[in-house]
């Protein structure tokens, strides 16, 4: 059990809310806060990555930045233009799992934001043309070549799917996909994905701020109710994997320092053992009095140690990364990190690293609360991933009742030296 | 179709002399107009006064700045003095930096692993930093911890240890940072054209996170020299900002049982020699081999904070590449695809600022994406029309909506303006002013935007982009390192 110092830490954090179902399917959540004047839309479809056809990686992110390239009712850039002509803004993200897109605003623009975000999900793939796809497709290609490219241990993250994951699994491509299959997506590709995936039957609209819930019953009903559903296409669950495909890979980076990085296969998110993993995490790699901070970074050892545990719907990561100091061997922070996992999989946590651990979690999750948009998208990766938007009880319970001897078990269920794949990034120019 | 209806029953009358019995087709009944068709009409907006800080004052004369919220039960702390970066000496840039990094590891009972042992049991968090004008620590947590969190903020503000090894360490995890840094284009890009601007002896020409030399020469000796001189005796020109499950009078009685007798010696002021004049300077390029893009940064004369043409300015910057459809956006990624965003910003600081824009430009395409930009940076110049304005305005006022609704944010913001000496109403003030800028006013705030007098860094492979920029008639080229 997870305990607190802070008696501020009895009260419970909570999201009030209502939520319905459209006859069409459309999942609606109304959460009304009227502490400021702005309101958010956020619309969660139940489609990413590992939903996209073979030779297609990419496609699922590809076709988020489609959805902004207008429709026959609001053509061009329209949708930005409007938005922003009232001082509202939107963005989007696209995972393994989902896409997620959100508009943010003052109060005045709900109706607005409710009419754009039904047009483009009723007719989005009408208007699509081989112009915006090329152009967005360029776009997508920089921000692949930004954010991975051109970023140092960028690549990382594009090795991993690879390493881990057995080819034909939903998860064994990156969410941002090869130049080579986002040159290949059709207009065709394109029509076919919003016919099958945009459905409201596929969605989950959380309407959030300072509105009128009645008023916006009404706008909801006007502007989605109309939308037909779809019959979706059966998803053939993966079988669990848990030993990587590759035990070590070595590439090469425009970088000063080496990086060790570990992953392992490890439990889909809300499943049992991911948050005992989270914990896991944070108690080795979050904050100075952490214990792989403390044994590397505090030891001169490393500049740097990150750990993470990240559940998805068919399987989790877990993954340590750590960048030695200069001259440190990289086999010697491996040996530390392993001498670590060994340690926690037979000796649980102390009472005062549960305490730790318990004040930390807490306080980051009022802290996560406090944006209205992060708590609409709450609401929303509750419903995609439990079944139900009425998930943050359970899931605040779910770390509170992790016992130091459950940390234990999921450390040697999960964590086995055996199990892990480990990507080492070298200078370039330096001998791997 | 009720217009066309009589005409049609007339028409059959006339072509037949012996009407005989009719059956009338069944009308179908029209479709229901699909409401999606019609776009609806954008209510009026609802006002919006940002909320006025509690004010407060230590015994020693500290201000204190108190935003009470009730609605989760956690608070932010922010301490601001003045004092930062510029006080490095020459060839010591860095000494700001490592001290900050020195002061939360070890005070006053506690060494650097007890210490942070300690914040983290309560749920704590205390980060700081140290700008060119100024140095701030900040606090996040639990509410009902905020007396112990003050008892560790007052030790590393008052006692701080400075350990020998603690320094040591410190020195060389910053040193890494900085090394790792060094890969990163637009980091690269930002250093570089701050020194170039400002010039590199310039107090806001010298990194705030110092430079690799500066980091390895700062000695302890200096680090307890810094700290002394900024946050020993710094309670003149100190000030707090908290935000949060707190009340006003807590608040004062907490903080001055901790710092009410904290010393105060002479505020410490440090002239800012304006930026030296530029004059259509060359192009600078870092070469940066393999780089799949090219990272731009322009740096361009701005404006001293909270000066008159604040307003115009930071509207005609939001046009020019503040929102997604800004001008360069729309140009350079929605048109062109030439890259994944662009961002131009008014950085207005306590005695001169700059106006930047920055992007990463796919390699192949340097040249053509450099025209593309002083097009824009020209097209600017003439003024934005009254719905841009408009624009810009709903952004700006969205931004400090936004602002407030964390606790970090909202302390943030205020802790700024008490720290520069504005009133308690300063962003209600700074809000209006924004609404009340007509398009007349951002011709001549942009007007000051001449690219003679901007300077530009591209940081890309040079092989690549050096022939583009030459055809292009951009022959005015230097080679640069960067600091």
């Amino acid at each position: 059990m997870l305990l607190s110092v802070a008696a501020a830490f009895a009260v419970e954090p909570k999201i009030p809310f209502e939520r319905y179902e459209l006859p069409n399917g459309l999942q609606v959540v109304l959460m009304v806060d009227h502490s400021l004047p702005q309101v958010v839309v956020d619309t969660w479809y139940r489609v990413g990555s590992k939903d996209e056809a073979p030779g297609r990686s990419g496609f699922a992110h590809l076709f988020e930045h489609l959805m902004f390239m207008g429709t026959f009712r609001l053509p061009g850039s329209g949708f930005d233009q409007v938005m922003e002509a009232e001082g509202g803004w939107n963005n989007a993200w696209t995972m393994e799992d989902a896409t997620n897109y959100y508009d943010v605003g003052p109060a005045n623009l709900l109706e607005t934001f409710l009419w754009m975000e039904a047009d483009r999900m009723s007719a989005l793939g009408k208007a699509m043309t081989g112009e915006k796809l090329d152009l967005q497709r360029d776009v997508v290609r920089n921000e692949r070549r930004q954010s991975n490219e051109d970023r140092p241990y960028g690549m990382v993250e594009l090795e991993l799917t690879t390493a881990l994951f057995p080819a034909g699994h939903p998860y064994a491509h990156s969410v941002i996909g090869s130049h080579e299959d986002l040159a290949a997506a059709t207009v065709t590709d394109v029509t076919g994905f919003f016919d099958t995936w945009y459905v409201p039957n596929n969605a989950s609209l959380v309407v959030a701020g300072d509105f009128d819930p009645a008023q916006a019953r009404v706008w909801v009903e006007r502007y989605f109710g109309g939308i037909a559903r779809r019959e979706l296409p059966a998803r053939a669950v993966p079988a669990p994997v848990q030993a990587p495909q590759k035990a070590s890979v070595t590439i090469t980076d425009q970088v000063d320092f080496p990086q060790l990085n570990l992953f392992w296969h490890s439990p889909a998110k809300f499943s049992s053992g991911d948050a005992e993993l989270q914990l896991v995490a944070d108690l080795l790699g979050s904050g100075e009095s952490a214990r792989l901070y403390t044994s590397l970074v505090d030891a001169g050892l490393a500049q740097e140690v990150q750990v993470m545990q990240y559940g998805l719907e068919y399987g989790g990561v877990f993954g340590v990364t750590v960048i030695p100091m200069e001259g440190v061997p990289v086999e010697k922070v491996q040996a530390i990190v392993e001498g670590e996992l060994a340690r926690l999989a037979t000796t649980p946590p102390t009472a005062a690293e549960m305490e730790r651990l318990g004040n930390q979690h807490r306080i980051g999750t009022f802290l996560e609360l406090e944006p209205l948009q992060n708590r609409a998208e709450s609401l929303n990766r509750y419903w995609a991933y439990t079944g139900t938007v009425d998930g943050l009880a359970a899931d605040v319970a779910r770390y509170d009742s992790a016992s130091p001897v459950a940390l234990s078990s999921s450390v040697s269920r999960w964590l086995k030296p055996e199990l892990a794949t480990r990507i080492l990034v070298v200078p370039e120019g330096a001998k791997p | 179709m009720i217009r066309s209806l009589p005409i049609l029953l007339l028409s059959l009358l006339a072509c037949t002399p012996k009407p005989a019995p009719v059956v009338a087709p069944p009308v179908e009944a029209p479709p229901p107009p699909d409401p999606l068709d019609t776009r609806p009409s954008v209510g009026p907006a609802v006002p919006f006064l940002p909320p006025t800080p509690q004010v407060g004052a230590l015994a020693n004369g500290v201000p204190v700045w108190v935003l009470s919220d009730s609605t989760l039960p956690v608070f932010n702390l922010q301490l601001n003095v003045p004092g930062g970066s510029q006080l490095d000496a020459p060839g010591r840039e860095g000494t700001a930096a490592l001290t900050m990094e020195v002061m939360r590891r070890g005070a006053g009972k506690l060494d650097g692993a007890a210490f942070a042992a300690e914040v983290e049991r309560r749920g704590l968090s205390i980060d700081g930093g140290a700008g060119p004008d100024g140095s701030y620590l900040n606090v996040v947590g639990p509410s009902d911890q905020l007396g112990p969190a003050l008892d560790l903020l007052a030790d590393m503000v008052i006692r701080p240890r400075f350990d020998g090894e603690e320094i040591k360490k410190s020195r060389e995890l910053l040193d890494a940072g900085l090394q790792q840094g060094l890969s990163e284009p637009a980091y690269v890009a930002e250093r570089t054209a701050a020194s170039l601007y400002w010039g590199p002896t310039h107090p806001y020409g010298r990194p705030p996170d110092g430079t690799v030399k500066g980091l390895k020469a700062s000695t302890p000796v200096e680090v307890r020299k810094w700290h002394a001189s900024v946050w020993k005796a710094g309670a003149a020109g100190a000030s707090f900002t908290v935000a949060g499950d707190v009340t006003r009078e807590a608040v004062l009685e907490q903080l001055g049982a901790r710092f009410g007798a904290w010393a105060s010696a002479k505020p410490i002021v440090v002239p800012v020699p304006a930026a030296p004049v530029h004059d259509k300077d060359p192009i600078y390029l870092v070469d940066a081999p393999g780089s799949a893009q090219t990272g731009f940064y322009v740096a361009f004369p701005g404006l001293r904070d909270g000066v008159p043409e604040e307003a115009p300015t930071q509207l005609g910057t939001i046009v020019l590449g503040g929102t997604f459809t800004s001008r360069l956006n729309g140009l350079l990624r929605e048109k062109r695809g030439y890259t994944y965003g662009v961002r131009a910003a008014l950085y207005s600081q306590r005695q001169a600022g700059t106006l930047t824009v920055r992007t990463r430009i796919r390699a192949d395409v340097t040249a053509l994406a450099l025209v593309d930009l002083l097009g824009e940076l020209d097209s600017i110049r003439s003024g934005i029309t009254p719905a841009e304005l408009a624009k810009a305005q709903g952004a700006a006022r969205q931004d400090v909506v936004e602002a407030l609704q964390t606790r970090s944010g909202a302390g943030g913001t205020y802790a700024d303006y008490l720290a520069a000496g504005r009133p308690p109403t300063a962003l209600a003030d700074e809000l209006a002013a924004v609404n009340a800028v007509g398009v007349e006013a951002v011709t001549p705030a942009m007007g000051a935007w001449a690219k003679e007098r901007a300077v530009f860094v591209l940081v890309g492979d040079r092989t690549v982009i050096e022939p583009q920029l030459r055809e292009k008639g951009f022959t005015n080229l230097k080679l640069v390192t960067p600091p």
